[in-house]
């Protein structure tokens, strides 16, 4: 992609490539090749080495503690963390819960809440769905009553992802059963350690545990535990669906994989000419959705709104993960058949928890067909 | 991609004036046109200035960069307007060295070129003599071309300009309206042929040449595409069965998301190409192969998508879908399949394999 890149961003790369090289732990790039579930310390780990560079959440804008790169400054940066096998930083504090304080928060909110995600040292998790309210997550019906002083919140969350190490859950509920079922929810601000809170732990088919089942009973947060109006919980959630799109893509953990998955197709296999055409065609479509991810970008950085093109990259992003991970198998054979935690063999154990895990990739973050369904309608304006 | 404000302006303005041209005096037909009412369409087009945009300013060029006269090529495509107008607008200009008169006389819309790959060789008959020999691979617009630009891709590369004569070769119909020819080469002697580059210098020309046809036969396309998306949902609005449009049945919906995705997908591949052409960027020949595959394996399938969301009218001649499933089948079966260029994609990034470790 170096053909879009101009020379500072390349000398900007080779800065960033500098200092990553210099301050991620092998160990730590081990464990992000090893498996797809981090811990609470290794994330949190990594946060802190990158805020202590100042760049704990490089997406933010400079006065909530962001570097100031432009978009395409930020991809650089991204595609050098995945490069270095750097683990994912907690996407719900930085990609969720971040912007959205910043942008609808009051002032102690922010002041409270966003240095510590900034360095990584509390953690947030995300309780929008419900067992009943999953692509059609306006029907959710937790609720939130007024009390003295607060709210009390009562109902059940489902698949909330790292639920069981948060400090504290971004929770949409119910604040007005009088209206239509989007104008009357409100977002809120649990602390994880509440009395009322009961967590289940939720196992996937990779075998690992990131999800729970969150249950609420009669949970207490007090007035300030609000984020923006009563009622308006909808629309900032919207928003910020919106603005983090390119996110979704994950084109840059998709060409590290892609990059070491080549360096693993050794032997006879290598020759194989149905795997070769697989691989030329990975890397076509790869290649596209990183310029795709580009375009969109570079809009931004020239101060443009991205072009509709930016509502595809979700579904093509997703969907690519998948090819690669299922390409993984193909190319690993038997050995991606042994249950992860018990091979010696690292590398084929993180391929096929990733290939497992995967699945969900088309489901969460709004499934690939609700996303077709925007794209008919709203990009296309099929009616 | 990236374009300060300024050149934004220009490059709207550009392309809707070639549009607004192109609906004007070549609307979409599934009659094939008259050579003397395509003849009358490029003489206005050159007094709008089409055939000076690629050329350097020192021989009546007007500055254009490569991404306006792809947005010409573009434009073209969608239109499925079916004169040929890459070798004009985008090869000869790239090879001709700046003093030539044909440039000039290429301004005026006078010249028409065609690019000749595969099957011709340059015998050497004397000391400095050569002769071409061999037929040529199916060349669009050859049929009527003044002139052909060569490549001769073998242990001595060259690259020439063969002025060709009127009735030279046959012309071959495509399926997709547009014309072409095999032009045959045996009695070219070199007093006729002027030698463009030899040696070195003469493969990287070839390869140049080769990826600016690539990335301009896909811009081509993605217009093609583009237009008939829109066609298609227009169609898709209007058009109702139970009762209700066609535009509203999630089925549709959701093949007609995916022909989206699959035209911004061959969109970026096209972008990357021409990025790369622009920069000379070491990768390409890569951007060029990749936009290729993309042709075959995005945009054939969308174009078919289409015409099964639009029922039986998407197969009639009158109706303009199918032609643009004809005009992405030529793109991408002329130049070397892409099936070929999958093998090279594969083997540049995982070599050879066996043998080659
Ligand atoms: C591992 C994992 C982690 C997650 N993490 C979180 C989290 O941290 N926080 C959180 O709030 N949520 C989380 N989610 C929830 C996720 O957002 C939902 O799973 C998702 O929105 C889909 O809802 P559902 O699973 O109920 O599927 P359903 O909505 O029941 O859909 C089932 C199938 O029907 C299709 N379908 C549904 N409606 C339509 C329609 N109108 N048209 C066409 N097809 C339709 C869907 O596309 C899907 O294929 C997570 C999910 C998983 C699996």
């Amino acid at each position: 992609m170096d053909a879009f890149l101009t020379r500072d961003e390349r000398r900007f790369r080779e800065e960033i490539r500098d200092v990553i090289g210099r301050i991620l732990p092998p160990d730590l790039a081990r464990a992000t090749r090893r498996g797809i579930h981090l811990s609470r310390e290794q994330m949190a780990l990594w946060n802190r080495l990158l805020h202590e560079k100042g760049w704990g959440a490089h997406h933010w804008p400079v006065e909530f503690g962001g570097p100031g790169w432009t978009p395409v400054q930020r991809f650089i940066f991204e595609s050098e963390c995945a490069r270095a096998d750097a683990p994912p930083t907690s996407v719900f504090g930085l990609y969720l819960v971040g912007p959205t304080l910043y942008t609808f928060g009051t002032e102690a909110q922010k002041a409270r809440y966003l240095p510590p995600i900034l360095s990584g040292d509390e953690f947030w998790c995300q309780g929008y769905s419900e067992p009943d309210a999953g692509s059609d997550l306006a029907s959710l019906r937790t609720v939130a009553e007024r009390t003295e002083g607060g709210w009390v919140i009562t109902g059940q969350k489902a698949w909330t992802t790292e639920g069981h190490f948060a400090d504290f859950m971004i929770c949409l509920a119910r604040t007005n059963a009088a209206v239509k079922p989007q104008a009357g929810l409100s977002l809120f601000i649990i602390d994880m350690k509440s009395p009322g809170i009961t967590l289940h732990p939720v196992l996937t088919i990779d075998g690992g545990h990131s999800v729970n089942t969150v249950f609420l009973d009669g949970v207490t947060v007090p007035d300030d535990a609000l984020i923006g109006d009563v009622d308006k919980g909808w629309t900032y959630a919207k928003f910020l669906l919106a603005h983090e799109r390119t996110n979704n893509a994950q084109v840059h953990r998709s060409r590290r994989e892609f990059e070491r998955l080549k360096a693993r197709f050794t032997g006879e296999r290598r020759t194989d000419p149905g795997l070769r055409r697989r691989f030329a065609l990975v890397e076509t479509d790869l290649a596209a959705l990183e310029v795709t991810v580009l375009r969109i970008l570079i809009d931004q950085t020239q101060g443009r709104e991205p072009g509709p093109e930016a509502s595809i990259v979700k579904v093509i992003g997703s969907e690519l993960q998948q090819t690669i991970s299922e390409l993984a198998m193909d190319v690993l054979g038997e050995r991606a058949l042994e249950l992860p935690h018990d091979t010696a063999d690292d590398e084929a154990a993180g391929w096929t928890e990733r290939h497992l895990f995967r699945r969900v990739v088309t489901i969460y973050a709004g499934t690939n067909e609700i996303q077709k369904t925007i794209i008919a309608g709203t990009t296309l304006g099929l009616r | 991609m990236r374009r300060d404000a300024e050149r934004l302006a220009e490059d709207t303005m550009l392309r809707d004036s070639v549009r607004a041209f192109l609906a004007e005096r070549s609307p979409w037909t599934h009659v094939p046109r008259t050579a003397a009412d395509l003849d009358g369409i490029r003489a206005e087009a050159a007094e709008l200035g089409w055939f000076m945009m690629g050329l350097p300013e020192a021989a009546g060029g007007v500055g254009s960069d490569l991404e306006q006269v792809l947005s010409v090529i573009e434009e073209a495509g969608r239109a499925l307007h079916p004169e040929p107008l890459v070798a004009d607008l985008l090869l000869a200009p790239a090879v001709l060295p700046a003093d030539r008169p044909e440039l000039g006389q290429l301004a005026e819309g006078g010249l028409r070129f065609c690019y000749v790959r595969a099957g011709v060789t340059a015998v050497r008959t004397g000391s400095d003599e050569i002769a071409l020999k061999g037929t040529g691979g199916l060349a669009l617009g050859a049929d009527r071309a003044t002139h052909a630009i060569v490549a001769v891709d073998e242990d001595e590369p060259a690259l020439f300009l063969v002025p060709l004569s009127p009735g030279r070769a046959r012309t071959v119909r495509l399926i997709d309206g547009r014309t072409a020819a095999r032009i045959a080469f045996d009695d070219i002697a070199s007093q006729d042929v002027l030698v463009l580059a030899r040696g070195p210098a003469a493969r990287d020309k070839i390869a140049a040449l080769d990826d600016l046809a690539v990335s301009a036969a896909v811009f081509d396309a993605v217009g093609a595409l583009a237009g008939g998306l829109e066609l298609t949902v227009d169609y898709l609005n209007q058009r109702r069965q139970f009762g209700q449009t066609l535009g509203s049945f999630q089925a549709v919906r959701h093949k007609m998301a995916e022909v989206y995705c699959s035209l911004e997908t061959l969109r970026s591949l096209a972008m990357w190409s021409a990025a790369a052409i622009a920069a000379n960027a070491p990768e390409r020949a890569t951007a060029a192969r990749a936009a290729k595959i993309g042709l075959a394996v995005h945009g054939l399938p969308a174009a078919g998508k289409m015409i099964q969301v639009s029922g039986g009218i998407g197969v009639t001649e009158e109706y303009r879908i199918g032609h643009v499933y004809k005009r992405l089948t030529v793109a991408a079966g002329l130049d070397g399949s892409a099936e070929a260029k999958i093998e090279e994609l594969a083997s540049e990034i995982l070599g050879e394999g066996e043998k080659a470790r």
